[in-house]
Protein backbone atom coordinates (compact mmCIF):
# COMPACT_ATOMS: atom_id res chain seq x y z
CA UNK A 1 0.00 0.00 0.00
CA UNK A 2 1.55 3.23 -1.09
CA UNK A 3 1.94 6.10 1.75
CA UNK A 4 1.27 9.70 1.41
CA UNK A 5 2.57 12.62 2.91
CA UNK A 6 -0.14 15.42 2.02
CA UNK A 7 -1.36 18.82 2.76
CA UNK A 8 -5.58 17.14 3.17
CA UNK A 9 -8.10 20.01 3.04
CA UNK A 10 -10.87 20.44 6.48
CA UNK A 11 -14.38 19.51 5.12
CA UNK A 12 -16.06 19.42 8.54
CA UNK A 13 -15.25 19.19 12.23
CA UNK A 14 -17.74 18.33 14.60
CA UNK A 15 -17.69 18.09 18.43
CA UNK A 16 -19.34 14.50 18.50
CA UNK A 17 -19.38 14.53 22.67
CA UNK A 18 -17.19 16.38 25.19
CA UNK A 19 -13.88 16.63 24.40
CA UNK A 20 -14.41 14.37 21.45
CA UNK A 21 -14.05 15.78 17.48
CA UNK A 22 -14.88 14.11 14.09
CA UNK A 23 -12.79 15.39 11.72
CA UNK A 24 -13.39 14.86 8.06
CA UNK A 25 -10.61 16.00 5.37
CA UNK A 26 -10.46 15.61 1.70
CA UNK A 27 -8.49 12.81 -0.14
CA UNK A 28 -9.15 14.51 -3.52
CA UNK A 29 -6.73 13.43 -6.24
CA UNK A 30 -5.27 10.81 -4.18
CA UNK A 31 -6.50 7.72 -4.48
CA UNK A 32 -5.27 5.66 -0.87
CA UNK A 33 -5.98 1.99 -0.33
CA UNK A 34 -6.66 1.75 3.55
CA UNK A 35 -7.24 -0.94 5.77
CA UNK A 36 -9.90 -0.76 8.79
CA UNK A 37 -7.70 -0.01 11.72
CA UNK A 38 -4.44 1.52 9.92
CA UNK A 39 -3.72 5.01 11.32
CA UNK A 40 -2.25 8.59 9.95
CA UNK A 41 0.18 10.64 11.51
CA UNK A 42 -1.29 13.89 11.86
CA UNK A 43 -0.04 17.44 12.32
CA UNK A 44 -0.98 20.99 11.89
CA UNK A 45 0.52 22.77 8.91
CA UNK A 46 0.82 25.63 11.13
CA UNK A 47 3.43 24.84 13.64
CA UNK A 48 2.34 24.43 17.48
CA UNK A 49 4.42 23.66 20.26
CA UNK A 50 4.86 19.84 19.48
CA UNK A 51 7.37 18.77 17.23
CA UNK A 52 6.55 15.35 16.41
CA UNK A 53 3.46 14.25 14.50
CA UNK A 54 0.47 12.21 16.28
CA UNK A 55 -0.57 8.75 15.83
CA UNK A 56 -4.92 8.76 15.31
CA UNK A 57 -6.17 5.68 13.45
CA UNK A 58 -8.45 6.31 10.25
CA UNK A 59 -12.18 6.65 11.47
CA UNK A 60 -13.89 5.95 8.07
CA UNK A 61 -13.15 6.26 4.59
CA UNK A 62 -15.25 6.82 1.57
CA UNK A 63 -12.99 6.66 -1.84
CA UNK A 64 -15.91 7.54 -3.97
CA UNK A 65 -16.18 10.72 -2.07
CA UNK A 66 -12.77 10.59 -1.20
CA UNK A 67 -13.59 11.61 2.59
CA UNK A 68 -11.15 10.63 5.10
CA UNK A 69 -12.05 11.06 9.22
CA UNK A 70 -10.67 10.60 12.27
CA UNK A 71 -12.54 10.79 15.70
CA UNK A 72 -10.10 12.45 18.07
CA UNK A 73 -10.05 12.90 21.94
CA UNK A 74 -8.74 16.20 23.21
CA UNK A 75 -6.19 15.31 25.08
CA UNK A 76 -3.52 17.61 24.88
CA UNK A 77 -1.82 20.66 22.61
CA UNK A 78 -1.58 19.09 19.89
CA UNK A 79 -5.00 16.71 19.51
CA UNK A 80 -6.72 19.97 20.42
CA UNK A 81 -4.90 21.81 17.88
CA UNK A 82 -5.92 19.53 15.28
CA UNK A 83 -9.00 19.25 16.14
CA UNK A 84 -9.47 23.73 16.08
CA UNK A 85 -8.94 23.40 12.42
CA UNK A 86 -11.57 24.29 9.98
CA UNK A 87 -13.02 23.80 7.16
CA UNK A 88 -10.42 24.99 4.81
CA UNK A 89 -7.85 24.76 6.77
CA UNK A 90 -5.15 22.08 5.81
CA UNK A 91 -4.18 19.32 7.85
CA UNK A 92 -0.72 17.46 6.88
CA UNK A 93 -1.43 14.06 6.71
CA UNK A 94 1.40 10.92 6.02
CA UNK A 95 -1.18 7.85 5.84
CA UNK A 96 -2.18 5.40 5.67
CA UNK A 97 0.26 3.23 7.90
CA UNK A 98 0.57 0.10 9.79
CA UNK A 99 -1.38 -3.12 9.28
CA UNK A 100 -4.98 -3.07 10.11
CA UNK A 101 -7.71 -5.98 10.95
CA UNK A 102 -7.38 -9.46 9.56
CA UNK A 103 -10.12 -9.58 7.51
CA UNK A 104 -9.81 -12.75 6.09
CA UNK A 105 -9.79 -14.03 9.65
CA UNK A 106 -12.52 -12.15 10.91
CA UNK A 107 -15.17 -15.03 9.93
CA UNK A 108 -18.84 -14.83 9.64
CA UNK A 109 -19.62 -12.99 12.89
CA UNK A 110 -16.73 -11.59 14.33
CA UNK A 111 -16.94 -9.34 17.62
CA UNK A 112 -15.84 -6.02 17.43
CA UNK A 113 -15.27 -4.89 20.96
CA UNK A 114 -14.42 -1.43 21.76
CA UNK A 115 -13.42 1.30 24.77
CA UNK A 116 -13.76 4.88 24.76
CA UNK A 117 -12.25 6.98 22.19
CA UNK A 118 -10.71 3.14 20.90
CA UNK A 119 -14.37 3.02 18.93
CA UNK A 120 -12.44 5.03 16.17
CA UNK A 121 -11.75 2.35 13.93
CA UNK A 122 -14.36 0.41 14.52
CA UNK A 123 -16.68 2.11 11.75
CA UNK A 124 -14.42 1.48 8.56
CA UNK A 125 -13.67 -2.67 10.35
CA UNK A 126 -17.41 -2.66 10.58
CA UNK A 127 -18.69 -1.53 6.75
CA UNK A 128 -15.66 -3.29 5.33
CA UNK A 129 -16.73 -6.58 7.23
CA UNK A 130 -20.24 -6.18 6.15
CA UNK A 131 -19.64 -5.27 2.55
CA UNK A 132 -17.39 -8.93 2.86
CA UNK A 133 -20.75 -10.54 4.06
CA UNK A 134 -20.46 -10.88 7.62
CA UNK A 135 -22.77 -9.98 10.42
CA UNK A 136 -20.30 -7.84 12.83
CA UNK A 137 -21.89 -7.28 16.58
CA UNK A 138 -20.48 -4.47 18.34
CA UNK A 139 -19.81 -3.85 22.02
CA UNK A 140 -18.74 -0.81 23.40
CA UNK A 141 -17.73 0.27 26.68
CA UNK A 142 -17.16 3.97 28.45
CA UNK A 143 -16.59 5.57 31.53
CA UNK A 144 -20.38 7.16 31.75
CA UNK A 145 -22.89 7.56 29.00
CA UNK A 146 -21.36 10.74 27.47
CA UNK A 147 -18.12 9.31 26.21
CA UNK A 148 -19.99 6.53 24.35
CA UNK A 149 -19.40 7.58 20.82
CA UNK A 150 -21.43 7.42 17.81
CA UNK A 151 -24.20 4.18 19.30
CA UNK A 152 -26.26 5.55 16.75
CA UNK A 153 -24.02 5.72 13.40
CA UNK A 154 -22.99 2.07 14.82
CA UNK A 155 -26.52 0.58 15.66
CA UNK A 156 -27.65 1.72 11.76
CA UNK A 157 -25.07 -0.55 10.98
CA UNK A 158 -24.76 -4.11 13.30
CA UNK A 159 -26.30 -4.78 16.97
CA UNK A 160 -24.49 -2.24 19.49
CA UNK A 161 -24.21 -3.61 23.33
CA UNK A 162 -23.24 -1.07 25.84
CA UNK A 163 -21.25 -1.00 29.23
CA UNK A 164 -20.59 1.93 31.36
CA UNK A 165 -18.83 1.93 34.45
CA UNK A 166 -21.31 3.97 36.13
CA UNK A 167 -24.05 2.66 34.51
CA UNK A 168 -25.57 5.23 32.60
CA UNK A 169 -26.41 3.73 29.72
CA UNK A 170 -26.41 -0.17 29.29
CA UNK A 171 -24.90 -2.85 31.79
CA UNK A 172 -22.60 -1.10 34.83
CA UNK A 173 -19.37 -2.68 34.24
CA UNK A 174 -16.33 -3.01 32.34
CA UNK A 175 -17.31 -3.74 28.75
CA UNK A 176 -15.83 -7.34 29.34
CA UNK A 177 -18.55 -7.84 32.14
CA UNK A 178 -21.44 -7.72 29.19
CA UNK A 179 -23.50 -11.35 29.30
CA UNK A 180 -21.45 -11.73 25.59
CA UNK A 181 -18.30 -12.82 27.08
CA UNK A 182 -19.77 -15.84 28.95
CA UNK A 183 -18.52 -18.78 27.11
CA UNK A 184 -21.82 -20.03 25.54
CA UNK A 185 -22.72 -16.73 24.00
CA UNK A 186 -18.96 -15.96 22.85
CA UNK A 187 -18.53 -19.69 21.10
CA UNK A 188 -21.00 -18.00 18.72
CA UNK A 189 -18.49 -15.75 17.59
CA UNK A 190 -16.44 -16.08 14.81
CA UNK A 191 -13.21 -13.73 16.51
CA UNK A 192 -12.84 -11.05 18.71
CA UNK A 193 -11.30 -7.30 17.09
CA UNK A 194 -10.49 -4.99 20.12
CA UNK A 195 -9.82 -1.44 20.43
CA UNK A 196 -9.40 0.77 23.76
CA UNK A 197 -7.24 1.24 26.58
CA UNK A 198 -4.65 -1.93 27.15
CA UNK A 199 -6.52 -2.86 30.69
CA UNK A 200 -9.48 -3.18 29.00
CA UNK A 201 -8.13 -4.80 26.01
CA UNK A 202 -6.63 -7.20 28.55
CA UNK A 203 -9.86 -7.84 30.30
CA UNK A 204 -11.34 -9.00 26.98
CA UNK A 205 -8.38 -10.97 26.14
CA UNK A 206 -8.75 -12.99 29.45
CA UNK A 207 -12.35 -13.93 28.45
CA UNK A 208 -11.57 -14.80 25.02
CA UNK A 209 -8.02 -16.72 25.82
CA UNK A 210 -10.16 -19.92 27.53
CA UNK A 211 -11.79 -20.29 23.89
CA UNK A 212 -10.22 -21.21 20.56
CA UNK A 213 -11.46 -17.49 18.76
CA UNK A 214 -8.87 -15.18 17.69
CA UNK A 215 -8.63 -12.34 19.67
CA UNK A 216 -6.94 -8.92 17.69
CA UNK A 217 -6.28 -5.98 19.61
CA UNK A 218 -4.60 -2.69 18.46
CA UNK A 219 -1.88 -1.26 20.63
CA UNK A 220 -1.18 1.95 21.55
CA UNK A 221 1.96 2.94 22.25
CA UNK A 222 4.31 5.95 21.72
CA UNK A 223 5.82 7.07 18.45
CA UNK A 224 8.03 9.08 16.53
CA UNK A 225 8.09 8.25 12.88
CA UNK A 226 5.06 5.64 12.51
CA UNK A 227 7.16 4.37 9.26
CA UNK A 228 8.95 1.68 11.33
CA UNK A 229 12.45 3.31 10.90
CA UNK A 230 12.82 4.82 14.63
CA UNK A 231 12.18 1.44 16.67
CA UNK A 232 10.68 3.91 19.58
CA UNK A 233 7.15 2.10 19.73
CA UNK A 234 7.98 -1.24 20.19
CA UNK A 235 5.94 -3.72 22.25
CA UNK A 236 7.61 -7.55 23.64
CA UNK A 237 6.18 -10.07 21.83
CA UNK A 238 7.17 -13.99 21.04
CA UNK A 239 9.30 -12.92 18.58
CA UNK A 240 10.78 -10.25 20.63
CA UNK A 241 10.46 -6.67 20.57
CA UNK A 242 8.56 -6.05 17.62
CA UNK A 243 7.17 -2.16 15.81
CA UNK A 244 3.76 -1.00 16.75
CA UNK A 245 3.33 1.31 14.04
CA UNK A 246 4.62 -1.12 11.20
CA UNK A 247 4.17 -4.83 12.61
CA UNK A 248 0.87 -3.56 14.06
CA UNK A 249 -0.80 -1.96 15.18
CA UNK A 250 -2.99 -4.95 15.16
CA UNK A 251 -1.59 -8.09 16.81
CA UNK A 252 -3.39 -11.37 17.36
CA UNK A 253 -2.97 -11.93 21.12
CA UNK A 254 -1.70 -15.34 21.01
CA UNK A 255 1.29 -13.11 19.59
CA UNK A 256 2.19 -10.83 22.61
CA UNK A 257 3.14 -11.79 25.91
CA UNK A 258 0.09 -11.00 27.47
CA UNK B 1 24.46 24.31 -13.43
CA UNK B 2 25.25 24.83 -9.47
CA UNK B 3 27.99 22.17 -8.41
CA UNK B 4 26.79 19.68 -5.56
CA UNK B 5 29.18 16.92 -5.44
CA UNK B 6 31.99 16.97 -2.47
CA UNK B 7 34.25 14.74 -1.69
CA UNK B 8 34.75 13.24 1.77
CA UNK B 9 38.41 11.51 0.75
CA UNK B 10 39.38 7.73 0.51
CA UNK B 11 37.22 6.85 -2.18
CA UNK B 12 33.88 8.97 -1.07
CA UNK B 13 32.73 10.91 -2.94
CA UNK B 14 28.81 12.15 -2.79
CA UNK B 15 27.19 13.62 -5.62
CA UNK B 16 25.72 15.95 -2.96
CA UNK B 17 25.96 17.03 0.70
CA UNK B 18 22.76 15.63 2.14
CA UNK B 19 23.05 12.22 4.25
CA UNK B 20 20.38 10.94 6.59
CA UNK B 21 21.28 9.94 10.00
CA UNK B 22 21.66 6.54 11.22
CA UNK B 23 18.62 5.45 13.00
CA UNK B 24 16.17 7.60 11.52
CA UNK B 25 16.39 6.17 8.29
CA UNK B 26 15.60 2.94 8.45
CA UNK B 27 17.04 1.31 5.74
CA UNK B 28 16.27 3.93 3.52
CA UNK B 29 13.23 1.71 1.83
CA UNK B 30 10.99 3.09 4.21
CA UNK B 31 11.33 5.92 2.49
CA UNK B 32 10.64 5.13 -1.37
CA UNK B 33 6.97 6.13 -0.84
CA UNK B 34 8.10 9.43 -0.13
CA UNK B 35 10.53 10.79 -2.45
CA UNK B 36 13.74 9.44 -4.87
CA UNK B 37 16.42 8.05 -2.08
CA UNK B 38 19.08 7.65 -4.48
CA UNK B 39 18.73 11.27 -4.96
CA UNK B 40 20.61 12.02 -1.77
CA UNK B 41 24.39 12.24 -1.43
CA UNK B 42 24.15 8.88 0.36
CA UNK B 43 22.06 7.33 3.57
CA UNK B 44 22.96 6.11 6.84
CA UNK B 45 21.30 2.67 7.49
CA UNK B 46 20.72 1.86 11.51
CA UNK B 47 23.40 0.85 13.50
CA UNK B 48 24.34 -2.38 12.69
CA UNK B 49 26.15 -4.51 15.66
CA UNK B 50 27.82 -8.09 15.66
CA UNK B 51 24.54 -10.07 17.65
CA UNK B 52 21.60 -9.50 17.47
CA UNK B 53 20.31 -6.98 20.08
CA UNK B 54 16.68 -6.54 21.72
CA UNK B 55 17.25 -3.02 22.82
CA UNK B 56 15.65 -1.39 25.54
CA UNK B 57 11.95 -2.11 27.09
CA UNK B 58 9.28 0.55 26.25
CA UNK B 59 8.76 3.68 26.92
CA UNK B 60 11.81 4.37 24.76
CA UNK B 61 10.47 7.75 23.28
CA UNK B 62 9.22 11.25 25.09
CA UNK B 63 8.73 14.71 23.17
CA UNK B 64 10.53 17.54 24.95
CA UNK B 65 10.60 21.34 23.91
CA UNK B 66 11.87 21.35 20.08
CA UNK B 67 13.41 17.91 20.56
CA UNK B 68 12.74 14.47 21.58
CA UNK B 69 14.61 11.70 23.49
CA UNK B 70 14.81 8.15 22.44
CA UNK B 71 16.27 4.86 24.47
CA UNK B 72 16.06 2.54 21.52
CA UNK B 73 19.34 0.65 22.75
CA UNK B 74 20.30 -0.08 19.38
CA UNK B 75 17.84 -2.80 18.78
CA UNK B 76 18.86 -4.67 15.38
CA UNK B 77 19.06 -8.10 14.00
CA UNK B 78 22.78 -8.37 13.87
CA UNK B 79 25.08 -8.03 10.63
CA UNK B 80 24.19 -11.24 9.25
CA UNK B 81 20.88 -10.66 8.89
CA UNK B 82 22.03 -7.62 7.92
CA UNK B 83 24.44 -9.35 4.73
CA UNK B 84 21.81 -11.73 4.01
CA UNK B 85 18.42 -10.14 4.19
CA UNK B 86 18.97 -6.54 3.92
CA UNK B 87 21.94 -5.92 1.95
CA UNK B 88 20.01 -7.30 -1.38
CA UNK B 89 17.44 -4.73 -1.15
CA UNK B 90 20.02 -2.02 -0.74
CA UNK B 91 21.59 -3.37 -4.24
CA UNK B 92 18.86 -0.56 -5.99
CA UNK B 93 20.39 2.56 -4.79
CA UNK B 94 22.52 4.28 -7.05
CA UNK B 95 23.97 6.26 -4.48
CA UNK B 96 26.32 6.19 -1.35
CA UNK B 97 25.07 3.20 1.19
CA UNK B 98 27.15 3.94 4.01
CA UNK B 99 26.62 1.34 6.99
CA UNK B 100 26.57 2.21 10.59
CA UNK B 101 28.88 0.05 13.20
CA UNK B 102 28.15 -0.18 16.84
CA UNK B 103 30.02 -2.48 19.22
CA UNK B 104 30.43 -3.17 23.28
CA UNK B 105 34.17 -4.38 22.97
CA UNK B 106 36.65 -3.48 20.23
CA UNK B 107 36.74 -7.14 19.06
CA UNK B 108 32.81 -6.72 17.98
CA UNK B 109 33.52 -3.52 16.59
CA UNK B 110 36.45 -5.16 14.02
CA UNK B 111 34.26 -8.52 13.08
CA UNK B 112 31.36 -6.19 12.38
CA UNK B 113 33.63 -4.28 10.23
CA UNK B 114 35.03 -7.01 8.51
CA UNK B 115 31.71 -8.35 7.35
CA UNK B 116 30.54 -5.20 6.16
CA UNK B 117 33.87 -4.85 4.38
CA UNK B 118 33.21 -8.06 1.81
CA UNK B 119 29.82 -5.81 0.50
CA UNK B 120 30.81 -4.27 -2.68
CA UNK B 121 28.04 -1.55 -2.72
CA UNK B 122 28.32 -0.26 0.80
CA UNK B 123 30.74 2.77 0.53
CA UNK B 124 31.64 3.69 3.53
CA UNK B 125 31.09 2.80 7.45
CA UNK B 126 30.16 4.67 10.04
CA UNK B 127 31.81 4.15 13.38
CA UNK B 128 29.52 4.88 16.24
CA UNK B 129 31.81 5.02 19.23
CA UNK B 130 29.05 6.48 21.36
CA UNK B 131 28.62 3.11 22.90
CA UNK B 132 29.84 1.89 26.18
CA UNK B 133 32.86 -0.59 26.48
CA UNK B 134 31.40 -3.44 28.34
CA UNK B 135 34.94 -4.69 28.96
CA UNK B 136 35.70 -1.53 30.02
CA UNK B 137 33.57 -1.04 32.87
CA UNK B 138 30.66 0.74 30.86
CA UNK B 139 32.66 3.58 29.95
CA UNK B 140 31.55 5.26 26.29
CA UNK B 141 34.56 4.16 23.84
CA UNK B 142 34.03 7.65 22.77
CA UNK B 143 34.35 9.68 25.53
CA UNK B 144 38.28 8.60 26.41
CA UNK B 145 40.67 9.44 23.67
CA UNK B 146 42.47 6.94 23.91
CA UNK B 147 39.71 4.01 23.90
CA UNK B 148 38.67 5.96 20.87
CA UNK B 149 41.97 5.50 18.85
CA UNK B 150 42.08 2.29 19.66
CA UNK B 151 38.99 1.28 18.55
CA UNK B 152 39.54 2.98 15.45
CA UNK B 153 42.89 2.02 14.69
CA UNK B 154 40.94 -1.55 15.58
CA UNK B 155 38.91 -0.74 12.57
CA UNK B 156 41.26 0.59 10.44
CA UNK B 157 43.39 -2.20 9.94
CA UNK B 158 40.91 -4.48 8.56
CA UNK B 159 38.73 -1.93 6.79
CA UNK B 160 40.16 -0.09 3.66
CA UNK B 161 37.37 1.70 2.29
CA UNK B 162 36.09 5.22 3.77
CA UNK B 163 35.76 5.22 7.55
CA UNK B 164 34.06 8.16 9.13
CA UNK B 165 34.06 7.99 12.93
CA UNK B 166 30.92 9.64 14.47
CA UNK B 167 31.65 11.75 17.50
CA UNK B 168 29.58 11.72 20.85
CA UNK B 169 28.93 15.14 22.13
CA UNK B 170 28.57 14.22 26.00
CA UNK B 171 32.49 15.45 26.41
CA UNK B 172 34.00 17.85 27.94
CA UNK B 173 36.53 18.81 24.50
CA UNK B 174 35.62 17.08 21.64
CA UNK B 175 38.54 18.49 19.36
CA UNK B 176 40.86 15.72 21.78
CA UNK B 177 38.18 13.11 20.58
CA UNK B 178 38.01 14.22 17.27
CA UNK B 179 42.17 14.60 16.98
CA UNK B 180 42.53 11.36 18.78
CA UNK B 181 40.23 9.46 15.92
CA UNK B 182 42.14 11.53 13.68
CA UNK B 183 45.70 10.41 14.12
CA UNK B 184 44.15 6.53 14.55
CA UNK B 185 42.89 6.77 10.46
CA UNK B 186 39.99 7.88 10.30
CA UNK B 187 38.62 8.83 7.11
CA UNK B 188 36.31 11.40 8.09
CA UNK B 189 34.10 12.57 11.69
CA UNK B 190 30.45 13.02 11.57
CA UNK B 191 28.91 14.70 14.80
CA UNK B 192 26.60 15.04 16.85
CA UNK B 193 25.03 11.89 18.41
CA UNK B 194 22.53 12.66 20.95
CA UNK B 195 22.95 14.61 24.02
CA UNK B 196 22.70 12.93 27.10
CA UNK B 197 19.28 13.83 28.81
CA UNK B 198 15.96 13.18 30.94
CA UNK B 199 12.32 13.98 31.20
CA UNK B 200 9.84 13.46 33.91
CA UNK B 201 6.04 13.06 33.78
CA UNK B 202 5.84 15.05 37.23
CA UNK B 203 1.96 13.68 37.81
CA UNK B 204 3.14 10.16 37.90
CA UNK B 205 6.74 11.11 39.68
CA UNK B 206 8.47 8.74 37.15
CA UNK B 207 10.85 9.24 34.56
CA UNK B 208 9.51 9.12 30.75
CA UNK B 209 11.90 6.52 29.33
CA UNK B 210 12.76 3.12 30.82
CA UNK B 211 16.13 3.87 31.12
CA UNK B 212 15.60 7.27 32.79
CA UNK B 213 18.01 8.75 30.68
CA UNK B 214 17.79 8.87 27.43
CA UNK B 215 19.48 10.47 23.96
CA UNK B 216 18.15 14.04 22.95
CA UNK B 217 17.87 15.25 19.23
CA UNK B 218 15.93 17.74 17.20
CA UNK B 219 15.99 21.21 16.75
CA UNK B 220 16.60 22.19 20.54
CA UNK B 221 20.04 20.60 19.91
CA UNK B 222 21.45 22.94 16.66
CA UNK B 223 23.06 25.35 18.64
CA UNK B 224 25.44 22.54 20.56
CA UNK B 225 26.20 20.91 17.26
CA UNK B 226 26.64 23.94 14.89
CA UNK B 227 29.56 25.11 17.90
CA UNK B 228 31.19 21.68 17.89
CA UNK B 229 31.24 21.05 14.06
CA UNK B 230 33.13 25.07 14.06
CA UNK B 231 35.12 23.42 16.73
CA UNK B 232 36.10 20.28 15.52
CA UNK B 233 36.43 21.35 11.48
CA UNK B 234 39.39 24.00 13.32
CA UNK B 235 40.96 21.46 15.26
CA UNK B 236 41.00 18.77 12.26
CA UNK B 237 42.14 18.08 8.50
CA UNK B 238 40.01 15.43 7.68
CA UNK B 239 36.16 16.38 6.82
CA UNK B 240 33.87 17.07 8.93
CA UNK B 241 30.16 15.73 8.87
CA UNK B 242 27.61 17.98 10.06
CA UNK B 243 24.24 16.87 12.19
CA UNK B 244 22.35 17.49 15.49
CA UNK B 245 18.80 19.08 14.65
CA UNK B 246 18.42 19.89 10.75
CA UNK B 247 15.36 20.73 10.00
CA UNK B 248 15.35 22.39 6.34
CA UNK B 249 17.98 23.70 3.92
CA UNK B 250 19.03 27.11 6.27
CA UNK B 251 19.39 24.48 8.57
CA UNK B 252 21.84 22.71 6.66
CA UNK B 253 23.56 25.81 5.14
CA UNK B 254 24.55 27.06 8.91
CA UNK B 255 26.54 23.54 9.17
CA UNK B 256 28.15 23.63 5.81
CA UNK B 257 29.03 27.51 6.96
CA UNK B 258 30.66 26.39 10.10
CA UNK B 259 33.08 23.85 8.06
CA UNK B 260 30.70 21.02 7.41
CA UNK B 261 31.89 18.97 4.02
CA UNK B 262 28.26 17.69 4.20
CA UNK B 263 25.39 17.12 6.75
CA UNK B 264 22.90 14.52 8.11
CA UNK B 265 19.27 14.63 8.52
CA UNK B 266 18.00 13.17 11.58
CA UNK B 267 15.04 13.18 13.75
CA UNK B 268 13.15 15.87 11.24
CA UNK B 269 12.77 12.44 8.82
CA UNK B 270 10.13 11.84 11.46
CA UNK B 271 8.39 14.99 10.79
CA UNK B 272 8.18 15.51 7.23
CA UNK B 273 9.54 12.54 5.34
CA UNK B 274 10.70 14.11 2.57
CA UNK B 275 12.80 16.48 4.65
CA UNK B 276 16.04 15.25 3.09
CA UNK B 277 14.58 16.45 -0.70
CA UNK B 278 13.36 19.54 0.54
CA UNK B 279 16.81 19.89 2.09
CA UNK B 280 18.58 18.91 -0.96
CA UNK B 281 16.44 21.41 -3.16
CA UNK B 282 16.78 24.50 -1.00
CA UNK B 283 20.83 24.44 -1.08
CA UNK B 284 20.62 24.37 -4.22
CA UNK B 285 18.42 27.08 -4.27
CA UNK B 286 20.66 28.88 -1.92
CA UNK B 287 23.62 28.86 -3.97
CA UNK B 288 21.92 30.01 -6.46
CA UNK B 289 20.65 33.27 -5.03
CA UNK B 290 24.25 33.62 -3.90
CA UNK B 291 25.71 33.67 -7.25
CA UNK B 292 27.68 30.60 -5.29
CA UNK B 293 28.39 27.99 -8.06
CA UNK B 294 30.13 25.08 -6.40
CA UNK B 295 28.84 23.85 -2.68
CA UNK B 296 32.96 23.51 -2.32
CA UNK B 297 33.12 27.24 -1.61
CA UNK B 298 30.68 27.14 0.52
CA UNK B 299 31.83 24.89 3.13
CA UNK B 300 33.84 26.63 5.91
CA UNK B 301 33.18 30.13 4.29
CA UNK B 302 31.69 31.41 7.79
CA UNK B 303 32.86 35.18 7.55
CA UNK B 304 33.97 36.40 11.29
C1 LIG C 1 -1.94 3.61 16.47
C2 LIG C 1 -2.61 4.67 17.32
C3 LIG C 1 -3.89 5.09 16.98
C4 LIG C 1 -4.53 6.07 17.74
N1 LIG C 1 -5.78 6.45 17.37
C5 LIG C 1 -6.40 7.42 18.04
C6 LIG C 1 -7.70 7.87 17.62
O1 LIG C 1 -8.27 7.37 16.64
N2 LIG C 1 -8.27 8.87 18.32
C7 LIG C 1 -7.65 9.45 19.40
O2 LIG C 1 -8.24 10.37 19.98
N3 LIG C 1 -6.44 9.04 19.82
C8 LIG C 1 -5.79 8.05 19.17
N4 LIG C 1 -4.53 7.65 19.58
C9 LIG C 1 -3.91 8.33 20.74
C10 LIG C 1 -3.30 9.66 20.32
O3 LIG C 1 -2.18 9.42 19.50
C11 LIG C 1 -2.85 10.50 21.54
O4 LIG C 1 -3.95 10.81 22.30
C12 LIG C 1 -2.17 11.80 21.09
O5 LIG C 1 -0.90 11.50 20.58
C13 LIG C 1 -2.07 12.79 22.22
O6 LIG C 1 -1.35 13.95 21.82
P1 LIG C 1 -1.55 15.35 22.56
O7 LIG C 1 -0.47 16.25 22.16
O8 LIG C 1 -2.92 15.84 22.35
O9 LIG C 1 -1.44 14.97 24.08
P2 LIG C 1 -0.15 14.87 24.97
O10 LIG C 1 -0.37 15.78 26.13
O11 LIG C 1 1.10 15.00 24.19
O12 LIG C 1 -0.21 13.38 25.44
C14 LIG C 1 -1.30 12.77 26.08
C15 LIG C 1 -1.06 11.27 26.03
O13 LIG C 1 -1.12 10.83 24.66
C16 LIG C 1 -0.13 9.84 24.38
N5 LIG C 1 0.82 10.32 23.34
C17 LIG C 1 1.44 11.53 23.29
N6 LIG C 1 2.26 11.64 22.24
C18 LIG C 1 2.18 10.47 21.59
C19 LIG C 1 2.83 9.96 20.42
N7 LIG C 1 3.71 10.68 19.71
N8 LIG C 1 2.54 8.70 20.05
C20 LIG C 1 1.62 7.98 20.73
N9 LIG C 1 1.00 8.40 21.84
C21 LIG C 1 1.26 9.62 22.27
C22 LIG C 1 0.55 9.59 25.69
O14 LIG C 1 -0.08 8.49 26.31
C23 LIG C 1 0.33 10.84 26.48
O15 LIG C 1 0.39 10.64 27.85
C24 LIG C 1 -3.87 6.65 18.87
C25 LIG C 1 -2.58 6.24 19.20
C26 LIG C 1 -1.95 5.26 18.45
C27 LIG C 1 -0.57 4.82 18.81
C1 LIG D 1 15.35 7.17 17.42
C2 LIG D 1 16.80 7.43 17.16
C3 LIG D 1 17.66 6.35 16.92
C4 LIG D 1 19.03 6.56 16.69
N1 LIG D 1 19.85 5.50 16.42
C5 LIG D 1 21.17 5.71 16.14
C6 LIG D 1 22.05 4.63 15.80
O1 LIG D 1 21.62 3.48 15.69
N2 LIG D 1 23.37 4.91 15.58
C7 LIG D 1 23.86 6.19 15.65
O2 LIG D 1 25.04 6.39 15.44
N3 LIG D 1 23.05 7.23 15.94
C8 LIG D 1 21.71 7.03 16.19
N4 LIG D 1 20.91 8.10 16.48
C9 LIG D 1 21.46 9.48 16.51
C10 LIG D 1 21.21 10.21 15.20
O3 LIG D 1 21.80 9.55 14.11
C11 LIG D 1 21.72 11.65 15.28
O4 LIG D 1 23.08 11.62 15.57
C12 LIG D 1 21.02 12.48 16.34
O5 LIG D 1 19.66 12.17 16.39
C13 LIG D 1 21.20 13.99 16.13
O6 LIG D 1 20.66 14.42 14.91
P1 LIG D 1 19.16 15.01 14.72
O7 LIG D 1 18.98 16.05 15.77
O8 LIG D 1 19.11 15.52 13.34
O9 LIG D 1 18.24 13.85 14.94
C14 LIG D 1 19.53 7.89 16.70
C15 LIG D 1 18.66 8.97 16.93
C16 LIG D 1 17.32 8.76 17.15
C17 LIG D 1 16.41 9.94 17.39
S1 LIG E 1 7.09 4.87 15.59
FE1 LIG E 1 9.04 4.74 14.68
S2 LIG E 1 9.30 2.61 14.44
FE2 LIG E 1 7.27 2.78 15.13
Amino acid sequence: MTKYRADLTVLSSTDVAQDFTLLRVSTHDIDPVIAPGQFAELRTVTPTGNLLRRPISIHDYDPKAHVLSFLIRRVGDATKAICRLRPGDKLDTVFPLGNGFPLDKAGNRPLLVGGGVGVAPLMLLAKQLISCGASPVCAFGAKTESELLLIDEFSRLCPVHISTDDGSKGIKGFVSDLPLFSPSELSSFSSVMVCGPTPMMKAVNNRVASSSIDCFVSLETMMACGIGVCLCCVTDTQEGNLRVCTDGPVFNTKSLKW
Amino acid sequence: MVKLSVNLGNNLSLANPVLTASGTFGYGYEYDDFFDVSSLGGFIVKGTTLEPRQGNPAPRMAETPSGMLNAVGLQNKGVEYFVSNIYPKLLKYSNCVIVNVSGSSVEDYVATASRIAQLDHVAAIELNISCPNVKKGGMGFGTNPDMAAQVVDAVRKVYSKHLMVKLTPNVTDITAIARAVESAGADSVSLINTLLGMAIDAERRRPMLSTITGGLSGPAVKPVALRMVWQVSHAVKIPVVGLGGIANATDAVEFLLAGASAVQIGTANFIDPSTPARVLAGIEDYLRRHNIDNVNDLIGSLIV
